[in-house]
């Protein structure tokens, strides 16, 4: 059964008197464990395709279902929730919460959950480690590398075990060398959780980690390719 | 320990400390203003309350029923019978003193020239009950009953040059509408608590004043103190009613906040000063809540991870009121501190009000001493916790109303 399909879906922008078509009727079915990457030029469409299936924009057309469930059913607070329990975000600016350690950036999505104490601390070291960040734990974003950050974001994105991560351009903001480490972390993550992920890139290098690569132009998917 | 929303709101304060201080230092401007008027205008009015209870009306007057209408003639003839009248009104329930008085206007015969004062026959042994002498007698002591002694008020003293064991000649006229002299000797100068008084009195023994006024066995008026626990109302009423039941006496028996207009105009502007108060700190808020826009405006994309991140919109606004409610919190308590140690200060130095008073007709004593009162203090500090974090709510909730997607975009 797949975990996501897009069917048709449009999603239209209006900045004054033009509107911008950023996804024309836009289909894609996404299989639990992909590693799939969407890549295409600035302005194509991928951030907008991202954010829809992250439940987080509104689209004008067509449906999206995850699990079967078509998202626009959704309430905000439904979608919220879904978010909170399904999905995992992991951004091109890091975006952790400057006053928090690592250890309690990553901790803090656990908390929302109902999930215990002891549970909670087990699994954000755990995570830590995993993402190479043992001995950094109390280190506030500030103190820690751009590389380290987005280490720090990914554990704060796997902790919760979501069917599904979304990461828009995740190494954009990466020297070329820490860009493909993070993209092996991925990776790594992926086969070992068989967590679905979601990036988006326009750097060739990164699209050689995925192991399924959509490609959009004006907002169509223009190609859709299997690797290995 | 799992960090949890107060703590995160806690860290919050520090990101731009110095703005954070500037908004508590705000509120507790606002707090510690409140404080210090509130406590002002209690000590006002419980000193305005003392101050009329002891020196004009007591709690209860008792006066002839048609003295009013002729005040201005001075009707000394329309007077009561001292002792029928204590003992019947002393034996009305909730009457915990009772004594007569007389009040005349004077001329104090010095060098050729007459000088007005205001004479005042008392009991000096029931009065105790109303003035506290040996608190406001200066020099000297109380006149004696039946001596021709006088206690004059320390301005009036001065002014007219005058000193202990000075002879004063006094001329009045009578309830008859005679003319009547007497002489006086001074053996006690007081200073009373509220300036008019120590400019114009002398106090006279009553059975003197009596004699001088030709109305032996008569008062003007017979004031009461009540027992706690009865309103005054009540009392003057049934007074009233006894009086007439046992003495067939038609009299006008009223309760002093009834007489003493002022009183009534001071517990209006008290009210005015609260809403001015309240107005006043709703001013005080708009700085907290224009710094939590700012401070929304300025975490904007924090917001828009945390709500990706599946927080929901509930929990975005906690986050920001929780750090104004902390702020709010520091704020008021600072404020109310600092507010506590101003009054604290004032009550041992007092605030001379001598100048400002003079030439204001005004019960209240020339030097206040405020005290601190810890219910006002309390009601102040949560009063600044509750409006300044409600003021919040306001900004806070525009937390909850941003869209995501936007909110991601902005860099
Ligand atoms: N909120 C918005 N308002 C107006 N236009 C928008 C908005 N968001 C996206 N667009 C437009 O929609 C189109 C697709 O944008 P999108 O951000 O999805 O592209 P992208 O492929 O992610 O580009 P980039 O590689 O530059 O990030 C663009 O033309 C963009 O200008
Ligand atoms: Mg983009």
């Amino acid at each position: 059964m797949s975990i996501i399909r897009i069917e048709k879906v449009s999603r239209n922008y209006k900045t004054g008197a033009t509107l911008v078509k950023a996804l024309k009727k836009v289909s894609l079915t996404i299989e639990a464990g992909e590693f799939l990457s969407i890549a295409g030029p600035s302005g194509s469409g991928k951030t907008t395709l991202l954010n829809l299936i992250g439940c987080i924009d509104e689209l004008d057309e067509g449906e999206i279902f995850i699990n079967d469930t078509a998202i626009s059913s959704m309430d905000k607070i439904e979608k919220t929730a879904f978010r909170r329990n399904n999905l995992g975000f992991i951004f091109q600016t890091y975006n952790l919460i400057p006053v928090l350690s690592a250890y309690e950036n990553v901790s803090f999505v656990l908390s929302l959950l109902d999930i215990s104490e002891r549970e909670i601390k087990r699994r954000t070291y755990e995570v830590l480690m995993e993402v190479g960040l043992e001995g950094m734990e109390d280190r506030r974003p500030s103190k820690l590398s751009g590389g380290q950050q987005q280490r720090v974001a990914i554990a704060r994105a796997l902790v919760k075990n979501p069917q599904i991560i979304l990461a828009d351009e995740p190494t954009a903001n990466l020297d070329s060398k820490t860009g493909a480490e993070i993209l092996k972390l991925m990776k790594r993550m992926n086969e070992k959780y068989h967590t679905t992920f979601l990036f988006s890139t326009h750097d060739q290098m990164i699209m050689d980690y995925a192991s399924r690569l959509v490609q959009l132009h004006d907002g169509a998917i223009v190609s859709d390719e299997r690797r290995r | 320990m799992t960090i949890k929303l107060p703590a995160v709101a806690f860290r919050n304060i520090f990101r731009n400390l110095r703005r954070s201080i500037l908004c508590a230092v705000a509120i507790a401007v606002s707090a510690m203003a409140i404080m210090a008027l509130l406590s002002l205008l209690e000590t006002m009015e419980t000193d305005m309350a003392t101050n009329l209870t002891s020196y004009y009306t007591g709690e209860v007057r008792i006066r002839h029923a048609e003295y009013e209408k002729y005040e201005r003639y001075n009707p000394l003839h329309l007077s009561l019978d001292t002792e029928a009248v204590i003992s019947v009104a002393s034996d009305v329930g909730g009457v915990k003193a009772a004594t007569a008085r007389i009040n005349f206007p004077a001329n104090l015969y010095i060098d050729g020239q007459n000088n007005g004062a205001m004479g005042v026959g008392v009991d000096f042994a029931t009065e105790q009950a109303f003035i506290d002498f040996s608190a406001i007698v200066d020099e000297g002591r109380i006149p004696k009953p039946g001596a021709n002694e006088l206690l004059m008020g320390k301005f009036l003293a001065h002014d007219l040059g005058l000193s202990l064991g000075d002879k004063v000649t006094m001329l009045t006229s009578t309830a008859l509408r005679g003319s009547n002299a007497m002489t006086f000797t001074i053996v006690g100068i007081a200073s009373f608590p509220v300036g008019g008084l120590s400019a114009k009195t002398v106090y006279i023994p009553i059975d003197r004043a009596q004699y001088l006024l030709r109305m032996e066995g008569k008062t003007q008026e017979v004031l009461l103190l009540t027992e706690d626990g009865y309103r005054e109302r009540d009392v003057a009423q049934a007074v009233e009613t006894a009086l007439e039941e046992y003495l067939s006496l038609e009299t006008e028996t009223r309760a002093w906040k009834d007489l003493n207009m002022m009183y009534s105009f001071l517990s209006i502007a008290k009210f005015i000063y609260y809403v001015m108060g309240a107005i006043f700190f709703v001013l005080g808020s708009t700085v907290i809540i224009n710094t939590t826009m700012m401070v929304i405006y300025e975490r904007i994309r924090e917001i828009g991870t945390l709500g990706a991140l599946g927080m929901q919109g509930k929990e975005l606004t906690r986050l920001f009121l929780l750090e104004g409610t902390f702020i709010s919190i520091a704020g008021s308590t600072l404020g109310t501190l600092v507010g506590v140690l101003i009054v604290f200060i004032l009550s041992k130095t007092g605030i001379n009000f001598t100048e400002a008073m003079s030439g204001v007709d005004m019960e209240i004593s020339s030097i206040l001493f405020p005290r601190v009162n810890w219910f006002t203090a309390l009601y102040v500090w949560i009063y600044a916790i509750i409006i300044s974090s409600l003021s919040t709510l306001i900004p806070s909730r525009k937390a909850s109303k941003i869209q995501i997607v936007e909110a991601l975009r902005y860099v």
